[in-house]
């Protein structure tokens, strides 16, 4: 790889710190690995060009995260028509070196039952552990928003069961 | 309780490697790309006055490029092919270029990128932008005589706002509009035409992913349509999605309204699929028989995406209900011809009577 590939001073070595747990991030926010691989680059992309601003002295992890959630937030202001969340999902066709028939599996399975919007509130409210007061915040909608997306994501995971619907069969939903 | 969510969360997520192991150089070039785009479209704008055209916020005092006659605008000589991704409209000799399509910039007026105009309506100016958001209302807030931009599909709906902050989530709602009319230009390309509740005409590029949005009277859009050149397209079956959960069938109502009849029973949006397909008798150059007064009826395929930009989800097909002239129009590609009783089956999976 030569210098100029490598881009700015510093953003090289932040993506190979960063990348796996942004990916990470990015398939919990959409319930798919492979997805969040891409919304984790293409907020990365963002990263690149607001570099001057982010580094030496900024914090470029808050800003990707923050490009991601509200990315994949406004997918689902985008697609809340369309999204028909299903208790039965197709079987994959073709190996998905992603798939296991585990927890993980059924966990991710779970979440793509849920609409965008639920997924990301479920994600930031029991993933980030953050009150819905800074959800809303950041999500830039009201708390009422926040806590029916909170309970409907619980309700559509009741339905479709699984490890997480267990999880949250004596959770409290506030 | 919420630690046992949250474990369940990690347990998932600790599993997830990325496939990508460095992703350095892909983001550093796609970053580059994006810069350069904004970069290059503002440029342009700045740096090229042509036919008389100015530019908003710039002018320049010397070196003009020469006028563009229409002979040095010819078609493309290699048959168009759609792009996978909107193509990104740039200004260049005093045309929008966007793809195979080309559009004159009016002799005295401005261009400008859509994303850096002010909020208001700028007459006698062509806004041009690349379509950025797959799924929802525009992104832009300016509008123009002339807007040119690039789309992901064309949906048989516009977008409007409930309650009074349009920030608030679910404050859009798609309300279908009158059917795509449709006319054939003599390269072959389709064009989808619509009045929107606004007022705003809208010519659509299926194939070369385009949309061009005039807010002006006959006269302009005659002019704006006249001036649309394309790359030469060749004779195709239909390009239909390849899985389907549902199908949607805007029909006219009548005054410019609508109304959608979505099916999601998987006999009936397969059956509807089948008809298309069964349709191979493949309208030849020249042979095409739309104008612009034929009623239609679009039809939306799809599967509902669970993902954001995924718009290779779905495909609309506009057919024309003219007597004798039943052409369909793939968004994705081909134009066929429809026999009057797969017309009629197709209205009937729908309760609708076609033609």
């Amino acid at each position: 790889m030569t210098a100029a590939s490598r881009g700015p001073d510093g953003f090289a070595e932040f993506v190979r710190d960063r990348y796996p747990a942004l990916v990470r991030h990015g398939a919990i926010l959409t319930g798919d690995p492979g997805h969040g691989e891409d919304l984790a680059q293409e907020a990365l992309v963002k990263t690149y060009r607001a570099w001057r601003r982010l580094h030496p002295d900024g914090d470029p992890e808050a800003y990707t995260r923050r490009v991601m959630v509200r990315a994949a937030w406004r997918a689902g202001r985008r697609l809340w028509r369309r999204e028909l969340p299903t208790q039965a999902l197709p079987e994959r066709v073709g190996a998905d070196p992603y798939d296991g028939a585990d927890t993980a599996h059924l966990v991710f399975q779970a979440l793509r039952a849920l609409p965008a919007q639920q997924r990301v509130v479920l994600v930031l409210r029991y993933w980030g552990g953050l009150p819905e007061q800074e959800i809303a915040a950041e999500l830039g909608c009201s708390v009422g928003t926040v806590k029916s997306r909170a309970s409907r994501a619980v309700a559509t995971l009741r339905r479709v069961g699984g490890p997480l619907a267990d999880a949250f069969v004596t959770a409290d939903i506030r | 309780m919420s630690r046992r969510i949250k474990d369940l969360l990690d347990e998932a997520a600790a599993g997830i490697e990325p496939r990508n192991a460095d992703p350095v150089e892909t983001l550093v070039r796609r970053g580059r790309i994006a810069r350069a785009r904004a970069v290059t479209a503002a440029g342009l704008a700045v740096a090229a006055v042509l036919t008389g055209g100015t530019v908003a916020g710039a002018r320049l005092a010397e070196g003009d490029p020469p006028p563009v006659t229409p002979a040095e605008t010819a078609v493309a000589p290699k048959p168009a092919t759609r792009p996978d991704r909107p193509p990104t409209p740039r200004l260049e000799q005093g045309r929008i270029v966007a793809g195979d399509v080309t559009l004159a910039v009016p002799e005295g007026w401005q261009a400008a990128p859509i994303d850096s105009a002010p909020c208001v309506l700028h007459r006698d100016t062509v806004l041009f932008g690349e379509g950025t958001n797959p799924w929802g209302p525009r992104i832009y807030c300016a509008t123009a005589s002339v807007e040119v931009q690039s789309i992901y599909n064309a949906f048989p709906w516009v977008w409007s706002v409930t309650g009074d902050d349009p920030a608030a989530p679910d404050a859009w709602q798609e309300t279908p509009v009158s059917p795509w009319r449709m006319v054939t230009l003599d390269t072959e390309a389709p064009a989808w035409l619509r009045t929107d509740p606004d007022g705003a005409y809208r010519m659509v590029l299926p194939w070369s992913r385009v949309e061009v949005t005039v807010r002006g009277g006959p006269d302009l859009r005659r002019r704006i349509l006249d001036s649309l050149k394309t790359g030469r397209w060749r004779p195709s079956a239909l390009a239909l999605p390849t899985y389907t959960e549902y199908a949607a069938l805007t029909v006219a109502t009548g005054a410019g309204g609508a109304r959608e009849v979505k099916v999601t029973d998987r006999a009936k949006v397969k059956r509807a699929q089948i008809l298309l397909r069964a349709a191979t008798v493949v309208v030849r150059p020249g042979d095409s028989c739309v104008r612009e007064d034929q009623p239609t009826v679009a039809l939306e395929l799809g599967k509902s995406p669970e993902i954001p930009n995924a718009p290779e989800d779905m495909g609309s097909v506009v057919i024309s209900l003219a007597e004798g002239c039943h052409e369909v129009v793939a968004e994705e590609g081909g134009r066929v011809r429809l026999d009057e009783a797969s017309l009629a089956e197709l209205g009937d999976l729908f309760g609708v009577r076609l033609p």
